[in-house]
């Protein structure tokens, strides 16, 4: 018991020391150990990995639906001419623009010089609906029965 | 110099100008005989058509004959209560004496049903014999599966025969 009593005495009087050195010793020695917390990567930089066939065929998708979409807006934008052989020996031509612009291709063909030779009223009580596309060609191509 | 270089070619012209005009003044009844030589007569005839099925009669028919010139287009308007066609023929004559028909379809067209018009463009070139017919449907030709509905054809038929019979 006395010499228990020694002890704590001892150590009362002992000063105390400067601590907090040591502890930031200690810190810095353990926070080199501990391996780095990973960065958070943005959603454009991840990468991901993909079966080679799937991504050829994501790819081969890809392209088809820009080149459609390509087309359409050309189209759309630009119109398109089709020419068609007829049996007669003729050919057909066959145009598709957007609405603005069918006055300037009337121009550009001439339709817009020609002057209006001759007006044919039908009958009021005939509707007419199409049938099919728009044909030419000589009398001989057509087996329909004539008058 | 700048005046020179703009006042010699336009004397030229002048001058050229000026002979042409007297060479055409020369002679203007063998140049309308040389014109009238090159005419062709075009003529247009539609007609409204039943379906097969209720007979070949036209329910109505209408014809127009005009005299034009090789390169010189004729066009002819159809007006409907739901439709308007136009047909612009352009006749050229070729080396071999036979006829290059190029030919303009334009249909605008309003359906009962629908609030829009539409139009449809086509160009034909057909070579021809004089006299050939040639047989224009705007709105398309009806099938065998679809004569017996109730519906109308129309046709347009072009004729070119040389204005002065050789």
């Amino acid at each position: 018991m006395e010499r228990l009593e020694k002890t704590r005495r001892i150590l009362r009087e002992d000063p105390i020391g400067d601590w907090k050195e040591p502890m930031e010793r200690v810190r810095r020695a353990i926070l080199t150990r501990v391996p780095p917390m990973p960065r958070p990567i943005p959603a454009w930089r991840r990468q991901v990995s993909l079966p080679l066939p799937l991504a050829v065929l994501a790819a081969v998708i890809l392209i088809a639906l820009g080149v459609s979409s390509a087309l359409s807006i050309a189209r759309s934008n630009l119109g398109f001419v089709k020419i068609t052989k007829a049996p007669a020996g003729g050919t057909e031509y066959q145009f598709a623009v957007p609405v603005d612009k069918v006055e300037a291709l009337l121009k550009s063909v001439g339709g817009g010089d020609t002057g209006l030779e001759a007006v044919l009223t039908l009958p009021k009580n005939v509707k007419l609906v199409p049938v099919g596309a728009p044909r030419m060609g000589k009398e001989t191509e057509f087996s329909r029965k004539k008058p | 110099m700048r005046k020179r270089s703009v006042v010699v070619p336009l004397l030229l012209t002048l001058a050229v100008a000026g002979a042409h005009a007297q060479e055409t003044e020369a002679d203007p009844k063998e140049a309308l005989q040389q014109l009238l030589s090159k005419a062709l007569s075009v003529t247009i005839s539609a007609r409204v058509l039943p379906s097969d099925a209720q007979g070949d009669t036209p329910i109505w028919n209408a014809a127009s004959t005009k005299l034009t010139i090789p390169g010189r287009s004729i066009k002819v308007r159809l007006d409907g209560d739901n439709v308007r066609i136009y047909l612009i023929c352009t006749p050229y004559l070729q080396e071999d004496g036979e006829v290059l028909l190029v030919a303009q379809g334009q249909v605008w067209l309003t359906q009962p049903t629908d609030k829009e018009v539409k139009y449809s463009s086509t160009f034909y070139s057909i070579p021809l014999s004089f006299g050939e017919k040639v047989l224009f449907f705007p709105l398309g030709l009806s099938n065998a599966e679809e004569q017996n509905k109730d519906f109308y054809n129309i046709e347009l038929e072009i004729k070119i025969v040389p204005y002065e019979e050789k």
